[in-house]
């Protein structure tokens, strides 16, 4: 293919290309890394689209199924999880008021829809090989009604067939099919297979974050430049001709290597975002990870090697030109460009009917081997297609027709059947009223079934669900919501609004007079937090927000003595695993490791296998003996700049101190206050500070100038006692922490939305939750959410910190918000997997508490006790109802099995949200599916905490319902796949196999149960209680909640709080009373 | 127990096997509850077998002999020896870990039944074929081994790519078959026989030579017999050029990989070593094998080093581990080599099963770009030059020469000892590099602790190697036999050394130079070498795209020649 000219494109141009692909981009998903898994709605950025258009779109673009398949909805039928009644009312605004007579009946529109609904009939496909298939006893009745069908049915000939797919592919091109696919079909290439191949093999190696040896070279330069680096040393990749040089005079700017592409390719500008949209979606994975990439203006890796989703573009159409060229010029002698090829099936229709038939391999051998002689021996001619289709439509002909009145008599047999009317009637029906009942049937194809379905589905939640709320709240005594009561709870606990927090407050519950509330995660505290011994920090709040404060953590002060063991143990156990890390990934030293300590391999390759408890507490108590864990408190205050100096001094004197033993080996009273003093000066300010008395200090200790000059040197260089080190402390340190008006702030809202604001019990636990699993790449998932995919721990104990401090209580009594002096706040976390709750900073409670403290914990552990047995049930393999005493020794083992691919069921199953007061759901057992936030509407009159809850909590329940409902309905496209087949890649991903798309999504685990969903795929269900004005004022001023409840993404009920009642909100932007104790209504 | 019931080892398996695969459909899940207590049960047998063996000598079980049914007579008999009991051992122990850890890693997918009813068969064959008594039985395991493996690598059938690698797979084993096949067919032309012991009695008693073509160049059959046979080994042990089917193997549950990287892969050194006394007369052969174990190491762990995904990583890895066991028998250390597949197989099955925990490790401590890294506080190293050679390049050589006079290795006049010398310097070398890098060498205390530990694991490991040896070939001087046949010329052994020296000692400043922060060794020049180096290892060498393009051309001349042919032919 000859060079197109570099044309000089136009910074606006470019720009409008930027758009263009911003755009094109809606249809794929954002991915996080799995280090921290983020629940998201994979269609997210086309929320403002109503949900089924939206479904729509990734049907187009991506391939993926938006609903279940009929056949499990059928199971729902009969299983009676979705009620007929339900499924009426769901139909009901498709049905048209029109019907056929067959013999006595009446058959009416709705009754074939709901035929074919619920008896999975479809319309006839007219496919050769289902006929085949298709036996059949009724073989002679099939006949016989084909036979009285024949006036009135016309199946298409080939000609017709041929018109209609030239016409519809040529307007499908470039649109909903690409110019590769085009060639993939009609001549048998494979080149979107190859083009992904390598899009994936350069993805894979760019993107990586440290787990290969040998990375990539050249990253520095974006994904294109390095691309166009190595591609262009590569040997003839995929067979492309002259590639080196090719590549070599491709444009230094994506964008312009972009539209050179389009243009070669010829892309009409009006559809060229479909045409991008599905270049994106090939690979939604890889430029999907791509895509939230370009956004992260911080993240280390997209710094400093720079990826776009317009770089990818540039690399993908540069294959995509080259191969669609060299496979149109090989066959056709065509260019391979839209316009050539549009053009080629105009112009031969017969040929591209005929090849098309060939590659899709309908042709029975003696065509296909006729077009085949055509496409490479010594046959040429249009002429020879011609005749050969005519040969090919006149002997096929008369089967196919056979076929297709089989088809039609089997459909209309089925309905009958359905109906429960005798099949002889229909030879007694004019064959032009049968014609109907098929034309109905085509109309609703499989595709317009699944949002009936589905509506019916919900409906088959929703129903009960309200009921049960709106009775539990009529056998509240409404004076009892009014006045607090006299006797304080024993204790009250705040738990993340994660479904799985409901079944352990529901436990806890029982185990005494505890009052739980449930709040988002993270505890409105934005931190960024760095764990001791780590050199990262983690972003502890939901991803939709940013953080403002840091906190690290901190040995407590009296361990001083005993940390420099405990970090010269630690440092030798990660000198250990780098050690064996560079032994393995190395080309000489693998072998002699291998063989003298893969045989030490054997003690987890056995251990891990047959005794995983026993292994893990083993090994756990060996690394506890080696390296004992220490204590620590969080760096919760803001220092002063005052105080910051101070101690910045103080450890630099103490650097000093040390360098000065280890350099001339003074100590004891040879090192002067005033030494090291000057010497700081000089290290910091540089030589020109020292003045006499620095001097003067420096020359008593008997030290030498030139060695001073090159100690400073060191101190500098080595030790960091300098400048630019010590600037950049400072700032670290004042970005640390809170300042008390932060802190009050943050206690004040907690306490407030949630409403608890008085009553306050002697303890309130904090309650945070993480998870425990072993060789499970999906660890993250089983995180907070609200913590952005991380353990919620630091959270907790940031929040009991400041809540127990005196002086926030002081502020806040002033605010009118008083917590007794006897109230202490506790911070604990509860670990998902194994239900046991583990409590911090005990060493701050008062020793009055003691009681108190040893009553709590062993409630929890009561609690952890009859939620293990109750999450036993659900667990697959396990079903039965196990003891107490076992139940919590399986769920252990699961959680050190590295085998288990599922640890625990996580947030499957998750289905509503709750927003009100206790008395809600005081009570009830709501199976572990529903999000509860506590909120009382009283103390938040301006409706300021509701908006906060509507546009974060709930944002970040309804990515994770979403992900659970696309992980669902289609695992392949939307969702991980099976665990067993998972590959890491890059440290932040994994592949199926050995190369693939990126997998999105959760697995396939996560959600299937056997053949049949365990997380039932429903959209959310949002109950609030508020009233209703309230909750209007907000959705008219927030996008986002219009999006999600205009366009159906969330279901909205709201239970007006003085009168009892429960509304429904409806996409239009009405409320529906729903009815009283007993629902006539049905909700759809 | 008397001698007989080893043919349980084998039974079992198979039987449980069978059974899941009659009942499968109603047994489902619980198909496991058949499969688990049968390969246990092997498991614990084999380890009785193998103190039997020890104790009590080989075990020879005749099964059936077929009088004169067939031209020639080739009996059917379980012949046990340590070897045999050794591969027993390993094979029945992986195949339990893998049983046991499939047990909940493939609940609820589809094919539950068939998983475990392919796991027990093709235990049992591979157990079948490590007690084979002659060269046909072997071979007939071997052709086994590859249709299994197709069904296990095929597992998934509805994912596209899995199909194909199991295709390409089964192609490439097929080649080495069929060259396994030829060995087979020439070993009986020549010598009339295809039990072991009359054959290698034969083939040392008398030599024929046979040439290529007349007036060629002369080459004896017992050469010509080890290649061919060796070629099949390549192919099974994913050797350089035929190792394009390995790292592909990823379509299939990890279970699978973990069984067959420990104990399928290694099938070529068990056959090194079964017919030990027939490579003993090929030293042609072991050279060979010498050279293609040498290439596939390099190859191998260099594409290995490229790879950002565990699975495709732990893959090249194998390869490259499968080139030091080839070499190591091609270097006459026959011993060695079972020893080495055995701990690989232990290592690398743990690292398959436990591939999932890589994201556990990223989230603990994840990386950052090279230039973004935080420096860490504190001292930097500060190493003179002299202290540097001393303790990098001088003290593991010491640590060596020290461990291997203590254990009084016999292999000193053996030219192969100067190669494991080579490989087990160079790690300590870098064993001592890396914790120096890490300033995990705190104090003189902790230094020397560490460079006693090293000192103690080289002794261990060379004593033990040198106990395995005399375990398995328990005959005075029979293990040193094949160190000599097995001895280079003396110039491409100075060769060897001096290219090797050079090598180490440029590769160490450049290593030393670059933890010291200084990157003045490094012309530039070699940055674009290396990118070039890069983009050949990394598209695998082009090998697989050669043979992808030889295939494609293939097809498309046979599409051409069919297509112009004249419309009458049939």
């Amino acid at each position: 293919m000859e060079q197109v000219k570099p044309a000089p494109y136009s910074e606006t141009q470019r720009m409008e290309l930027r758009g263009q692909i911003r755009l094109s981009s809606e249809v794929i998903g954002q991915y996080w890394p799995m280090r921290t898994f983020v629940h998201h709605n994979p269609l997210h950025s086309l929320e403002y689209l109503h949900f089924d258009e939206a479904v729509k779109r990734g049907k187009q673009f991506l391939g993926g199924k938006g609903y279940l398949s009929s056949d499990i909805f059928r199971g729902y039928l009969k299983s009676g999880r979705i009620l007929p009644q339900h499924l009426d009312a769901a139909l009901k605004p498709l049905v048209r008021d029109t019907h056929v007579v067959l013999g006595h009946r009446r058959v009416s529109h709705g009754d074939v829809l709901r035929a074919c609904l619920t008896q999975g009939i479809c319309a006839p496909t007219g496919d050769l090989l289902d006929a085949m298939l298709d036996g059949g006893s009724d073989r002679h009745r099939v006949e016989t009604l084909a036979e009285h069908l024949t006036p009135a049915l016309k199946p298409p000939d080939v000609q017709e067939r041929m018109t209609a797919g030239v016409q519809a592919d040529r307007a499908a091109l470039g649109r909903s099919m690409t110019l590769s696919q085009w060639c993939d079909r009609t001549l048998g290439t494979r080149i979107v297979a190859l083009i992904d191949g390598e899009l994936i093999k350069w993805c894979e190696a760019f993107l990586d974050e440290g787990h290969a040896t040998w990375p990539m070279p050249g990253r520095e330069k974006d994904f294109y430049g390095a691309w166009k680096f190595l591609a262009g040393q590569e040997w003839s990749p995929c067979g492309i001709p002259g590639s080196r040089r090719n590549i070599a005079q491709l444009p230094d700017h994506p964008e312009d290597a972009v539209l050179d592409s389009l243009a070669a390719l010829a892309i009409p500008a009006e559809f060229r975002q479909d045409y991008l949209s599905l270049k994106l979606a090939a690979l939604s994975g890889w430029a999907g990870f791509i895509k939230w990439r370009a956004e992260q203006t911080v993240y280390e890796w997209q710094q400093a090697y720079p990826a776009g989703l317009v770089r990818y573009l540039a690399v993908r159409l540069w294959y995509v030109r080259q191969l669609v060229h060299k496979a149109c010029r090989d066959e056709l002698g065509i260019e391979g460009s839209y316009s050539a090829i549009s053009d080629y099936m105009e112009r031969h229709p017969h040929a591209y009917f005929m090849r098309q038939e060939r590659v899709a391999g309908c042709l029975p051998p003696a065509y296909a081997e006729q077009v085949d002689r055509m496409r490479w021996g010594s046959v040429h001619g249009t002429n020879g297609w011609e005749a050969l289709m005519e040969r090919y439509g006149k002997e096929g002909e008369p089967r196919r027709n056979q076929v297709a009145r089989h088809g039609a008599a089997r459909a209309l047999l089925a309905i009958t059947t359905a109906l429960d009317i005798d099949s002889t009637v229909l030879m007694n029906t004019p064959p032009e009223d049968l014609t109907i009942l098929l034309e109905w049937m085509e109309a609703f194809p499989e595709a317009s079934r699944g949002p009936v379905w589905l509506r019916a589905f919900e409906a088959g939640y929703h129903e009960p669900l309200l009921d049960k709320v709106l009775r539990n709240i009529a056998t509240q005594p409404q004076a009892a919501q009014e006045s607090p009561p006299a006797m304080r709870p024993h204790a009250q606990a705040v738990f993340c609004i994660d479904v799985r927090s409901e079944p352990f407050r529901r436990n806890l519950g029982a185990c005494g007079d505890y009052e739980t509330y449930g709040f988002a995660g993270f505890f409105a505290v934005f931190i960024r937090y760095r764990a001791w011994g780590r050199e990262h920090e983690t972003e502890q709040f939901p991803v939709i927000m940013r953080a403002k404060n840091e906190v690290r953590e901190i040995p407590r002060t009296y361990l001083d003595q005993f940390l420099s063991k405990h970090e010269s143990r630690a440092r030798l156990v990660r000198a250990g695993h780098t050690l064996l890390h560079d032994l393995k990934e190395n080309v000489v030293t693998p072998y002699v490791m291998v063989e003298s300590l893969g045989w030490f391999y054997g003690l987890p390759f056995i251990g891990k296998a047959v005794l995983p408890v026993w292994y893990q507490r083993w090994t756990a108590w060996l690394r506890r003996l080696f390296v004992p864990p220490i204590s620590t408190t969080l760096t919760v205050d803001k220092l002063t700049p005052l105080e910051t100096e101070e101690m910045l001094a103080t450890e630099q004197c103490a650097t000093i101190r040390q360098a000065l033993r280890e350099r001339f080996g003074l100590h004891g009273s040879g090192v002067t206050p005033e030494l090291i003093e000057a010497l700081r000066r000089q290290a910091l300010n540089g030589k020109e500070a020292g003045d006499k008395v620095t001097n003067g200090a420096i020359r008593l200790a008997g030290l030498p100038a030139e060695k001073v000059e090159s100690f400073v040197r060191d101190l500098q260089r080595y030790y960091r006692v300098e400048s630019h080190w010590a600037s950049a402390q400072k700032d670290r340190i004042t970005r640390t922490g809170f300042t008390l008006e932060e802190q009050i702030v943050t206690v004040e809202t907690v306490l407030r939305m949630m409403g608890l604001t008085r009553n306050f019990a002697r303890l309130v636990l904090f309650c945070a939750h993480g998870s425990t699993s072993d060789n499970n790449p999906y660890e993250a998932a089983l995180d907070c959410g609200a913590c952005g995919g991380n353990e919620g721990k630091p959270n907790a104990r940031v929040l009991a910190a400041m809540a127990n401090k005196q002086s926030v209580r002081e502020r806040l009594t002033k605010n009118g918000l008083e917590i007794p002096s006897d109230t202490h706040f506790l911070a604990g976390q509860v670990d998902t997997t194994t239900d046991e709750v583990q409590v911090f900073d005990l060493e701050d409670v008062p020793p009055t508490h003691r009681k108190d403290l040893a009553q709590l914990l062993e409630d929890l552990r009561e609690a952890g006790r009859l939620t293990s047995r109750e999450r036993c049930v659900r667990l697959p393999e396990v079903h039965a109802v196990r003891p107490s005493n076992q139940a919590p020794s399986h769920i252990r083992r699961r959680s050190t099995d590295w085998s288990q691919v599922r640890p625990e069921w996580g947030l499957s199953g998750n289905a509503a949200f709750i927003i009100g007061r206790r008395r809600v759901i005081k009570g009830l057992n709501l199976d572990g599916r529903v999000f509860l936030h506590s909120y009382d509407y009283r103390e938040d009159q301006a409706g300021r905490l509701l908006e906060i809850l509507l546009t974060a909590p709930q944002v970040v329940a309804q990515w994770i319902n979403m992900e659970h409902y696309f992980s669902a309905v289609d695992n392949t496209v939307y969702g991980g796949g099976s665990k067993v087949y998972h590959n890491v890649v890059g440290r932040f991903g994994v592949l199926s196999g050995p190369w693939s798309d990126l997998r999105l999504g959760l697995a396939w685990q996560t959600v299937m149960s056997g053949d049949v969903p365990y997380h039932e795929p429903m959209r959310m269900l949002t109950l609030i209680e508020a009233p209703r004005e309230r909750i209007e004022k907000l959705i008219e001023r927030n996008a986002v909640l219009q999006r999600f409840y205009h366009n159906e993404w969330v279901h909205l009920v709201a239970l007006e709080p003085e009168e009892g009642g429960l509304y429904r909100y409806l996409p239009a932007g009405e409320w529906r009373r729903i009815g009283g104790a007993r629902m006539p209504e049905t909700v759809v | 127990m008397p001698a007989e019931s080893v043919v349980l080892i084998h039974l079992l398996p198979l039987l449980g096997g069978a059974l899941i695969a009659l009942l499968g459909s109603r047994l489902r899940e619980h198909s496991y509850k058949i499969g688990v207590p049968a390969v246990s049960a092997a498991f614990l047998l084999s380890i009785w077998t193998l103190y039997t063996v020890r104790a009590d000598g080989p075990i020879h079980l005749l099964l059936y002999h077929p009088q004169s049914l067939l031209p020639f007579s080739v009996n059917v008999s379980l012949f046990i020896d340590r070897l045999s009991a050794v591969m027993m051992v390993l094979i029945a122990g992986v195949s339990m870990i893998v049983h046991v850890y499939s047990i909940r890693y493939m609940q609820g997918e589809r094919g539950y039944a068939r998983f475990f009813a392919l796991l027990g068969v093709i235990t049992s064959v591979l157990l079948t074929l490590v007690s084979s008594v002659n060269l046909l039985m072997l071979f007939v395991c071997w052709q086994l081994v590859s249709w299994l493996l197709y069904l296990l690598l095929a597992y998934n059938y509805t994912h596209g790519p899995a199909v194909e690698t199991a295709f390409k797979t089964w192609f490439v084993l097929r080649l080495g078959d069929v060259m396994f096949l030829g060995g087979v067919l020439m070993a009986y032309g020549v010598y009339g026989t295809l039990d072991y012991p009359a054959l290698f009695e034969r083939a040392a008693q008398h030599p024929v030579m046979l040439s290529l073509w007349a007036g060629g160049p002369e080459l004896s059959t017992a050469t010509a017999i080890t290649l061919l046979l060796f070629v099949g080994a390549m192919a099974k042990s994913a050797q350089f050029p035929l190792h394009v089917w390995l790292p592909d193997t990823m379509d299939t549950p990890t279970p699978v990989s973990a069984l067959m990287h420990a104990g399928i892969v290694n099938a070529g050194g068990f056959l090194i070593n079964r017919l030990a006394p027939l490579y003993g007369l090929a030293p042609d052969t072991l050279h060979i094998a010498f050279l293609v174990g040498g290439v596939t190491v390099v190859v191998g762990a260099s594409i290995m080093l490229t790879q950002p995904d565990v699975k495709k990583m732990l893959g090249f890895s194998t390869m490259g581990q499968m080139g030091y066991m080839t070499m190591e028998c091609g270097l006459g250390a026959f011993a060695l080599a079972i020893f080495h597949l055995i701990a690989h197989g232990i290592f690398k099955a743990t690292l398959f099963l436990w591939a999932g925990n890589a994201i556990h490790e990223a989230r603990r401590d994840p990386k950052f770009p090279s230039d973004h890294q935080v420096q860490e506080e504190g001292t930097l190293p500060h190493l003179p030059w002299a202290t540097g050679v001393v303790m990098t390049l001088l003290l593991p050589l010491v640590i060596l020469l020290i461990a291997h006079g203590v254990v009084q290795v016999p292999l000193r006049d053996a030219q192969g000892a100067a190669i494991f010398l080579f490989f087990a310097w160079v790690t300590s070398a870098q064993a001592i590099l890396s914790l120096y890098r890490l300033k995990a060498v705190g104090s003189w205390w902790v230094a020397g602790v560490m460079v006693l530990a090293i000192l103690a694991v080289m002794i261990t490991y060379l004593w033990a190697a040198e106990t395995f040896t005399y375990f398995l070939y328990p005959a005075p001087g029979e293990a040193s036999r094949y160190f000599q046949a097995a001895a280079f010329p003396l110039w491409m052994f100075d060769v060897f050394i001096a290219v090797v020296t050079v090598l180490v000692v440029g590769g160490w400043a450049v290593v030393y130079t670059n933890v010291r922060g200084e990157h003045t060794l490094i012309p530039n020049w070699t940055h674009e070498i290396m990118a070039r180096l890069y983009v050949w290892f990394w598209n695998r060498l082009y090998v697989d795209a050669v043979y992808a393009r030889v295939g494609r051309a293939f097809t498309r001349l046979a599409r051409r020649v069919d297509a112009t042919l004249p419309e009458w032919l049939p």
